[in-house]
């Protein structure tokens, strides 16, 4: 029962016998190949096989692909049949795929930089253009886009956007409040957080909650939008994926970021005061005279600005990464991570731009 | 060779209310390419969920191989579902794998083959569908004939003795389609494999099936049962004899 074969002057015979399903023997199969190579003629004999599947007609496919000279007698016709249609298609070499050079893989890595950085110029064009059209009122509107962004993006982020707010406000105020009572200065706790939050945490952390909320929800959506072609049977109906896809996003999340930072600020300054008063024995009312005297409305405004800002780059990376993505499932997972990473990446390079011109035209 | 392999019995199927198709019966022979024809929305994807498992109905019974699938433990119909091979419409590869390791997959999953088996294995099946080459490609490397023709051998994969397609020509150009209906009559013919096919390609129905039903999406009935030559003569209702003259005629 199997596989049996012998080589004998130049002439090799291989005889498959009884139930050959679920042949599994690799070492054989290889010893059998060995035996084969140096043989001019080879016959398969099948006369005596009484059962076979896929794993037998795979062995006589190997033996046809690796010798030459091969006759296969007293074969079932199915069997022949399938090796034969296996055989009938062109033999196609594999088709390389590249291998790991190193100059090749830095050429190519140059290649794609320079290839992103222009789809990315693409990209901003083409915003910027459908912006145009739509403060000009010439752009494709359909309410319900925007209607469905809106709330998206703003009130039903409110309350994760404020919880994290307030955690923060309360940590922050927990660990200088600890540092502070060394000096007996617990009472500046106030004014510390109060700075803290309305100057930059309260944005950062409404950018960094709205990134991964929103912007990896805008790339997947987008992504898969492309996937299903969709984009595509938008540009067939002349529309521009900008406006119809990028504007709502991006106005939206560009408007109601700044609302949001209002009041994470506001939940950071309540979360150092539940701190303050449940730890430290300062009264609310201290706390919020103390809060009121340290509130600048000029660190307020750039605090929003900075909010308005971060939403813009949350918007611009989701929708970039999403109409970028390329047409498979794996894709869109790896567009929904890239435009969280990107955008808390360009926000903390932006935060540090933006210290530097504010401190240093001295606005 | 003429054993009932596959059987449905006054099958009704529905979603919630929305009922596509009542008292429901037909019987698939062993060795048959069977046709399931109908207009488009009559069900005809929803009854082929219904017999690879994938929707239960809402009343009667799925007989695969003499076992009710649908009183079955989940055990058995994992046995069962083995040895059904099923090609999706719109062809189902996992886009994170090469076409080599998707057809791979439900060898490593339900055979206990060594790797080397395996590897010898999709080979043949890749050569059988013409692939041979494109091992390590990822599909979305490949056209849309080609990711159909890579899922037909994932499904081969397990030398299935039940072999179902969902429109197997939706989105192939005829050259293509000819090809793919000779390579299933191929693989009818070398196995002995049972086929149903989800179709309207009027060509392609009378050159591959020996057996069909048609479902009614208005009367939410398997209106005919018979071959689908003989239609093509002698139809037996008004709405097949449409079907033959539109899709023919133009
Ligand atoms: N998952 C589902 N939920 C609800 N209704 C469905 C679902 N899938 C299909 N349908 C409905 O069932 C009907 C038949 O669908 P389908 O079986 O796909 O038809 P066919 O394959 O014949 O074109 C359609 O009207 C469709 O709206
Ligand atoms: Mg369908």
């Amino acid at each position: 029962m199997g596989l049996k074969f012998c080589n004998k002057d130049k002439t090799a015979l291989v005889e498959l016998e009884g139930d050959m399903r679920r042949f599994d023997n690799p070492k054989l199969a290889q010893r059998m190949l060995a035996c084969l190579r140096s043989s001019e003629k080879v016959e398969v004999r099948a006369a005596n096989l009484t059962d076979w599947d896929s794993t037998t007609a795979a062995i006589v496919y190997k033996i046809m692909r690796k010798v030459k000279g091969v006759k296969l007698v007293d074969f079932p016709q199915g069997l022949a049949n399938t090796v034969h249609l296996a055989l009938k298609i062109d033999r196609k070499p594999y088709i390389a795929k590249p291998d790991d050079d190193f100059f090749a893989n830095l050429g190519e890595d140059l290649i794609e930089r320079w290839q992103g950085l222009r789809r990315a110029l693409v990209f901003m064009r083409r915003t910027a253009v459908s912006f145009w059209r739509l403060l000009s009122a010439r752009a494709v509107i359909r309410s319900a886009d925007w209607i469905e962004a809106l709330a998206d993006n703003g009130y039903r982020a409110l309350g994760i956007v404020m919880l994290a707010s307030f955690m923060t406000g309360l940590i922050l105020a927990f660990v200088g409040a600890l540092q502070l009572r060394l000096f007996g200065a617990q009472v500046y706790i106030a004014s510390l957080v109060t700075i803290a939050m309305v100057r930059i945490m309260g944005a950062i952390m409404m950018g960094i909650i709205m990134a991964g909320r929103t912007g990896a929800q805008m790339a997947a959506v987008i992504g898969s939008m492309k996937v299903n072609e969709e984009l595509d049977a938008l540009q067939t109906f002349g529309l521009e994926a900008g406006d119809i896809v990028v504007m709502p996003r991006l106005v939206s999340l560009a408007l109601s970021c700044p609302f949001l930072t209002i009041f994470a600020d506001l939940a950071g300054i309540v979360g150092g005061m539940l701190a303050a008063v449940a730890m430290f024995d300062i009264s609310p009312a201290q706390y919020l005279l103390y809060a009121k005297q340290a509130f600048a409305m000029r660190d307020f405004i750039i605090g929003v600005v900075h909010g308005g800002i971060y939403g813009i780059i949350i918007a611009a990376c989701g929708c970039y990464f999403g109409i970028n993505c390329g047409r498979d499932a794996r894709s869109v997972g790896d567009a929904a991570t890239k435009a969280v990473v990107s955008a808390i990446v360009i926000m903390i390079v932006a935060t540090g731009a933006l210290t530097w011109i504010i401190e240093g035209i001295g606005i | 060779m003429s054993e009932t392999i596959i059987r449905g019995e006054n099958l009704e199927i529905a979603y919630g209310e929305n009922v596509l198709l009542r008292d429901g019966n037909f019987a698939v022979k062993r060795g048959d390419i069977f046709i399931i024809m109908g207009g488009s929305g009559s069900g005809k994807s929803s009854l082929l969920k219904t017999l690879i498992g994938l929707k239960e109905p809402k009343a009667g019974r799925v007989f695969i191989r003499d076992e009710d699938f649908y009183q079955s433990d989940e055990a058995k119909r994992r046995q069962i579902m083995q040895g059904c091979g099923v090609l999706y419409q719109s062809g189902a590869l996992f886009s994170s794998m090469t076409i080599g390791e998707n057809a791979a997959l439900p060898l490593q999953q339900y055979s206990t083959y060594s790797p080397e088996t395996i590897a010898e294995l999709v080979e043949l099946k890749l050569a059988l569908v013409g692939l041979q080459g494109y091992r390590d490609f990822y599909p979305d490397e490949l056209s849309g004939g080609m990711k159909k023709r890579a899922s037909l051998a994932r499904a081969l994969a397990l030398d299935p003795d039940i072999l179902y397609f969902d429109e197997p020509s939706s989105g192939l150009d005829p050259v293509s389609s000819r090809l793919q209906d000779e390579l299933i009559l191929e693989i009818n013919a070398n196995q002995g494999t049972t086929i149903v096919v989800i179709s309207h390609d009027v060509d392609s129905i009378l050159t591959i099936g020996n057996n069909a039903i048609y479902l009614d999406g208005n009367a939410k009935q398997i209106t005919a049962a018979g071959s689908p030559q003989e239609w093509l003569r002698n139809p037996p209702n008004a709405a097949l004899a449409d079907f033959f003259k539109r899709r023919r005629g133009e």
